[in-house]
């Protein structure tokens, strides 16, 4: 009793005096200091190329901050839009400054949601032939201040004063010339070469003349080309078309000076005058967005800001997630069917034929994956050794099975490369399963087929389940066997996050897929966890 | 069937794997109803073979095996109704205990009351009704082991068959399970077919024991008999201690024989298991069946022995002597109050009766 209390009233000594825990945690120091070592290296590999590009991945789909500062007198007042009529005088000049002025680029306060629409500086033109300098600071009376240009200044002062090889030299330059356009831009891979000049043959103190002006002018000029394209490809999304209008009407636009817009923009183009355009214009109003989501599932905002489907001839996406879907889902099945026996046999047949067994199952893991996908592209063609054999049985030759660049040829081949995942944990897990256990339960009475579904097989299911997980997981995101084999009715999701990413470079639209993608392995992945329960996966 | 009360029979069974070697040799055994018979053998003496024989999970390769009157060769093992207790017990992971009992009882379509009482009643029986809703994970060895022999039991089969049911336990829950199962089976009537390498389990627990060796029934009989009167060299050696002396039989008259043993000492033996006169044989002799110093004219055989080794065991104590040159004859000198002391070195007498000195075939290999 004593020695209890003396023990809850007063922490544990060890023998020198010091805290027993203090003395613990110092002994542990060392060895756990080994562990978080050992960790490190992946910890950094998983983080740099797995949980960073994901995070990336998330924010890009829903990432609308560019349109925003390319329109931002547009949008800070596109709301006193009433939406049901064409806009009056007032949006059409907003939407005509921001298309054709470069002011965004000066006012500090140039992002959407922060402008003053009612600044009068917004309608300042800068004049095309110069003299810059006057008309720049009254836009904004800052950059008339040595200070405002010096974070520039220092960045084309340090490249210049660079030491090394000549290529070293011209390699800092050119970093440089970057690094000033994207503070001025939101572009970071633009060189801004005029402005890299000009700054170095400032002395950085005295008052910013014409010549500093200019080159931020021209610089500014032409990345803001760049700029509008890009808003442009993104104004195309909501609303086809839209990338042409700007291309064409801002070649027009450049020879109106003075308002009203309203006519001279929709003289420039008709399609100005087009309601549909502006009610586009709504849904890219805010920094972030759900239009590539609402797009990746065929639907879109309206003028009333509700979710709509897309017009019938633009449905895509929903049919592909079926398909998709449908396809890992058979592909998870027919992988089950055939895994089971397989797996069965491999665990009970005798070492050295199971030897045999195991490594025709794995010859696939060592065999190039375009070699078994061409393979199969020989057995299933119309000319290809299946048809061949089956018209030599009797087949009429006209009714050659369409067995490849289809539904079914994806599925046959995507079966076969992905068997193997559902062979190894249920075979893993059935190596485990004593034959004392069949035994026993034909014993209590069970014929065989009873004892297998009663017995057996429940013992089996954390195999089955780490091998549909599996097989479904990769299913899901397939995409070269697809490609290769899916011809156009077996094209699947992941298709159209490579078309997206590679050709159209829609890559919002394509983290918006991937997003999905994730978002639903995830939800499975819970619903797995509900049902079978995590721990009971064994995956080997 | 010759007997009315058999109830297993082995009749010219044998088996073989690889149809090069037998692994059980004609095999002729009648069970009878009720009793308790245990397999007794080392490993590879083909016991397990026969129960799994028995079981119907391996076919005889040539001979019939009766249950009943019914030949069953033929019958599958789920229609055989037949209980079992695996050597791991093979209770059922991802069930519960009751739904363990419960199994062989839904596979026969009873009633959920009849299954439900059943199920109690079995698990009451191993003295664990309060463990139904537990896994089998959940349990210690000796409670699974009870689970297993309730399962064995629940669906009342008239036969159980048991492969080594106790061979994971410890040496104290063993000994404990022993008399249960004991006890089950006497109160319970129903008969069993024991397998074991463990001798003291087979003596402890069997009406009758058949010990195997080379797939053969050496002997089959009671434990009494088993140990005080083996039948060959086998037998003795593999039950019990047994000192071993080996001779040749100078001559027989009747019951007795003479054996001349390798040092020229003549002893006087009970004729069991010899060829005839001249042939080689050997003796068995218990250790604790040797007096020291025996009164004059008690023995017949009553030689010089010179102490090698005492060992203190408690109850008694272990005496190892050279006698008739062999130096490793075992003597066991109980730890009464008037026991003989004798000292390392000493030279005494020991002495034995004719009975307790067996005549029997010269063993192989063993």
């Amino acid at each position: 009793m004593a020695a209890s209390n003396a023990s809850t009233s007063q922490p544990l000594l060890t023998a020198d005096g010091t805290p027993l825990k203090t003395s613990l945690q110092r002994s542990m120091r060392r060895s756990k200091l080994r562990a978080a070592m050992l960790v490190l290296p992946p910890l950094v590999f998983l983080l740099t190329l797995f949980i960073f590009p994901i995070g990336n991945l998330l924010t890009r789909s829903t990432d609308d901050a560019l349109i925003n500062h390319q329109l931002p007198v547009t949008f800070a007042i596109l709301d006193q839009w009433d939406r049901q009529q064409l806009p009056d005088e007032r949006l059409f000049e907003a939407m005509f400054l921001d298309l054709t002025s470069l002011n965004r680029y000066l006012i500090k306060d140039n992002f959407a949601s922060a402008v003053n629409p009612n600044d009068p500086a917004w309608k300042i033109q800068i004049p095309k032939k110069g003299p810059y300098r006057d008309a720049m600071i009254a836009i904004a009376p800052h950059w008339k201040d040595a200070k405002t240009w010096s974070p520039i200044y220092e960045i084309a002062i340090t490249a210049a004063q660079a030491t090394g090889t000549e290529r070293e030299i011209k390699h800092q330059q050119k970093r440089a010339q970057f690094k000033i356009c994207s503070l001025l831009t939101p572009l970071t891979n633009a060189a801004c070469s005029k402005l890299y000049t000009a700054l170095n043959q400032w002395d950085g103190v005295s008052e910013p003349d014409e010549r500093l002006f200019k080159a931020l002018y021209k610089d500014l000029a032409s990345a803001n080309k760049f700029l509008l394209g890009k808003s442009s490809t993104r104004m195309n999304y909501e609303k086809p078309g839209f990338k042409s209008l700007i291309k064409k009407s801002g070649r027009k636009l450049k020879k109106v000076n003075e308002p009203p817009y309203k006519e001279a923009m929709i003289k420039a183009d008709k399609r100005w005058g087009d309601i549909g355009f502006w009610h586009a214009l709504l849904a890219m109003q805010k920094p972030q967005t759900s239009g590539y989501y609402l797009n990746a599932v065929d639907r879109k905002w309206d003028e009333n800001r509700e979710v709509v489907m897309q017009p019938e001839e633009r449905q895509v996406y929903v049919m592909l997630w079926w398909r998709t879907f449908l396809v890992s889902l058979i592909v998870t099945l027919g992988c089950l069917i055939l895994a089971y026996p397989v797996s069965h046999l491999l665990a009970t047949l005798p070492l050295k034929y199971s030897n045999l067994l195991m490594i025709c199952v794995l010859m696939p893991f060592w065999t190039s994956l375009l070699v078994r996908i061409v393979a199969w592209m020989i057995m299933l063609q119309q000319q290809g050794v299946v048809n061949d054999t089956l018209v030599m049985l009797g087949l009429p030759d006209e009714h050659r099975l369409p067995m490849m660049y289809n539904f079914t040829g994806t599925i046959i081949v995507m079966i076969q490369i992905l068997l193997p995942f559902m062979i190894l944990p249920i075979y893993s897990v059935m190596k485990t399963i004593p034959p004392s256990y069949m035994r026993a339960a034909q014993n209590l009475g069970a014929p065989p087929s009873l004892a297998f579904l009663k017995v057996y097989m429940p013992q089996t299911l954390p195999g089955i389940g780490a091998g549909v997980i599996l097989v479904f997981i990769v299913a899901i995101g397939y995409y070269i066997t697809p490609e290769l084999v899916g011809g156009k009715d077996g094209r699947l999701i992941g298709n159209m996050v490579a078309y997206h990413m590679q050709k159209s470079l829609n890559w919002g639209l394509a983290a918006a897929m991937g997003s999905i993608l994730l978002a639903g392995i995830l939800i499975l992945y819970w619903i797995y966890d509900k049902i079978v329960g995590i721990d009971n996966m064994k995956l080997g | 069937m010759s007997n009315e009360d058999t109830f297993v029979r082995f009749k010219e069974v044998q088996k073989s794997y690889d149809g090069e070697t037998l692994v059980v040799k004609n095999l002729n055994l009648d069970i009878e109803r009720g009793e308790f018979v245990t397999m007794l053998g080392p490993s590879g003496s083909g016991k397990t073979t026969c129960l799994m024989m028995l079981a119907g999970f391996e076919p005889a390769t040539h001979g019939e095996i009766y249950l009943g009157d019914r030949p069953i060769n033929s019958v599958p093992p789920h229609k055989r109704g037949i209980g079992m207790v695996f050597q791991n017990y093979a209770l059922f992971p991802h069930m519960t205990v009751n739904e363990n009992l419960a199994f062989p009882l839904e596979v026969r379509k009873l009633s959920k009351s009849e299954i439900a009482t059943r199920t109690k009643r079995a698990l009451d029986m191993v003295q664990l009704g309060a463990f139904g809703d537990r896994r089998p994970a959940q349990l210690s060895g000796g409670q699974q082991q009870r689970v297993a022999v309730a399962r064995a039991l629940v669906f009342d089969p008239d036969l159980v068959l048991m492969d080594e049911p106790l061979g994971a336990l410890d040496k104290q829950l063993r000994e404990q399970m022993q008399y249960e199962i004991k006890h089950i089976h006497e109160s319970l009537g129903v008969t069993v077919v024991y397998v074991t390498h463990d001798q003291s389990e087979a003596l402890t627990m069997s009406n009758r024991i058949a010990v195997f060796d080379d797939g053969v029934i050496q002997q089959l009989a009671p434990p009494s008999d088993l140990y005080e009167r083996p039948e060959n060299a086998f037998v003795a050696q593999f039950i019990g201690e047994n000192n071993r002396l080996l001779g040749s039989v100078e001559s027989i008259d009747g019951e007795e024989c003479q054996v001349k043993i390798d040092n020229g000492e003549v002893i006087r033996a009970l004729k069991v298991n010899v060829d005839g006169v001249g042939k080689r044989a050997t003796l068995s002799l218990r250790p604790e069946r040797v007096e020291v110093n025996p009164e004059p004219g008690k023995f017949p055989n009553v030689f010089d022995a010179k102490v090698e080794e005492l060992i203190y065991l408690g109850d008694h104590i272990r005496t190892r002597a050279s006698v008739c040159g062999h130096d490793d004859f075992i003597v066991k000198i109980p730890n009464a109050s008037h026991h003989a002391l004798l000292n390392e070195g000493d030279t005494v007498k020991f002495g034995w009766s004719m009975e307790d000195c067996r005549a029997l075939d010269i063993s192989h290999a063993h």
